[in-house]
């Protein structure tokens, strides 16, 4: 199953904090998926300062990770969540090399976000182990959108939680809700096209689609139109960029998805009620219909 | 014996079963009507009610509102989520909102009135009675109907119809692409009077002119001959 769900405030002005509205939407949803719970958050872009989300399997292993990011650059702050690791840190040197270096500390550590905008952050269980750990309700951003998970086509851990970025790409993360049945055939296509994937979750493919149409010259909107034909299978997503945000359902309509928008947010949810309850709005709702894709840009910040 | 007074049920705080349990009751002991108010888009309000009454839904209701029930009449005052009035085998159910994907699924009698759009599916399945959009309906609408009526005022997206058995979908508007195995044909004497005259009972306007659908049968018996449409369809 898994559930969707977050907001976007078009207005620095919220009526409730942007984390508390997520916490309660991803809440309400939580029995689509009591897996793992993640969000994709929108930050402010400060001089060097990158976003950096650490997948960490191995207990314990947390200071080793973040010993070394203290190496390669000076870490600002870090939250070891004991599984997955949420740190700002100041980092002027290449990409590559940072998500080298993690992947060379082992297996068990992978670089699951980075970013000057988008900082990811995610639990197993409920959105009560992702507040425990990082704090979530504090979070008053322009945007936090997540995802409940129910885990179909890989294993539960927190390298496979969502959501789920694509290799070396910054700032873009995705949700997705339902199974991408080519996704064995896409990665081999993928990966012969030189990208390389850092989980064994179907749905990371949906990310590095998008990453390759934007490659070739297509916009946002654009690249999620074109995912529509390129994934098969059943799959409503939600796409964060840095400044640009996207819901995209499959030509089937199979899952579900209701967004309700104002003048002053948009809030999207798997459920009517959860989206409603979180936003604290008796608010009108549409559904978007089979292969349709929505994109709203987020306002300056 | 007969209990005239109107029950009204708060459902903020109260748990779904509950709230189900008492219409439930007060159907039993033929309270007329019962007026829900702050559904807060909850899902699974007023299910399985058997017994004759009139719901009242002041606000947007979640999934599955109105669902496997027989021989009831109700009104919402908002939106409804996925499936409203599922499986309902007799009764009257009327959305003054939008409602979500598959309204009316499998309902084996009575109608269902959605005077807003209907979303993807809306009607799939339908083995007798009728459905009534107002407005614009979604992907896939009549899908399989094996029987009844869907009166769509507005337009359809692709696969209208697609599959369907018997039954017959008055279309207002256009669709974006038939489904399988759909034919016009032209409307009985008087047919399309009483479509009007029932959109008028419901305050829709209806549309300019209707075409009248219905299955072309030829996916009834598997012809090879025929390969091609089936290849089309599977």
């Amino acid at each position: 199953m898994c559930g969707l769900g977050g907001v976007f405030f078009k207005t620095t002005e919220h009526h409730r904090r942007t984390g508390e509205i997520a916490y309660r939407v991803l809440d309400g949803i939580f029995r689509r998926g009591p897996d793992s719970t993640g969000l994709a958050l929108v930050q402010p872009a400060i001089e060097d300062r990158l976003y950096v989300g650490i997948n960490c399997e191995e207990p314990g292993g947390g200071g080793r990770a973040l010993a070394l990011l203290d190496e390669l650059g000076r870490v600002e702050r870090a939250t070891d969540g004991e599984g997955f690791i949420r740190t700002a840190i100041r980092y002027s040197g290449d990409d590559e090399a940072l998500v080298d270096a993690v992947d060379a500390l082992g297996p068990a550590y992978t670089v699951a976000s980075i970013g000057r905008h988008i900082e990811v952050v995610k639990h197993l269980g409920g959105v009560e182990t992702l507040e425990e750990n990082f704090a979530i309700t504090n979070y008053d951003g322009p945007l936090a959108m997540g995802l409940t998970r129910f885990a179909t086509e890989s294993t539960i851990d927190f390298t496979h939680g969502q959501p789920l970025s694509a290799r070396l790409h910054r700032d873009l993360a995705i949700m997705h809700n339902g199974h991408i049945t080519n996704f064995h055939h896409l990665r081999y296509h993928f990966e012969r096209a030189g990208y390389t994937f850092t989980t064994g979750n179907d749905s990371e493919v949906i990310a590095v689609a998008i990453v390759d149409e934007m490659g070739k010259g297509a916009s946002f909107h654009e690249a999620l139109e074109r995912s529509v034909t390129i994934l098969d299978g059943c799959f409503t997503y939600i796409a964060v960029t840095e400044d640009e945000v996207g819901v995209v359902k499959d030509p089937y309509a199979a899952k579900p998805l209701v967004v309700g928008e104002t003048d002053r947010l948009v809030a999207v949810s798997s459920d009517c009620w959860a989206l409603r309850d979180g936003i604290d709005e008796d608010i009108e709702v549409w559904e978007p219909g089979a292969g349709e894709v929505v994109t709203w840009r987020i306002p300056l910040h | 014996m007969a209990n005239s007074a109107a029950l009204t049920i708060d459902c903020a705080g109260r748990p779904t079963r509950a709230i189900n349990e008492e219409i439930r009751r007060a159907a039993d002991e033929g309270v007329p009507e019962v007026e829900l108010l702050n559904p807060q888009a909850r899902h699974n309000l007023g299910v399985s009610v058997l017994k004759p009454i009139h719901i009242v839904y002041r606000g947007h209701v979640g999934s599955f509102t109105a669902g496997l029930c027989d021989g009831i009449t109700a009104e919402v005052h908002g939106t409804c989520g996925w499936g409203v009035a599922d499986n309902l085998m007799s009764g009257e159910v009327v959305v003054h909102g939008n409602a979500a994907t598959s309204a009316a699924p499998s309902i084996r009698g009575g109608r269902v009135v959605v005077r807003g759009d209907a979303g993807p599916r809306s009607g799939m399945i339908l083995k007798k009675g009728e459905l009534i959009v107002g407005g614009n309906t979604g992907y896939m609408s009549g899908f399989m109907m094996q029987n009844g009526r869907m009166i769509v005022c507005g337009d359809a997206d692709t696969g209208l119809g697609d599959s369907m058995y018997q039954g017959v979908i008055f279309l207002g508007g256009t669709a974006k692409e038939m489904g399988s195995g759909l034919e016009e044909v032209d409307a009985e004497n008087g047919e399309l009077d009483e479509v009007a005259a029932l959109l008028d009972r419901f305050e829709i306007k209806p549309p300019p002119r209707f075409r009248k659908l219905q299955s072309d049968r030829k996916l009834w018996h598997f012809n090879k001959h025929d390969f091609a449409a089936w290849k089309d369809v599977l």
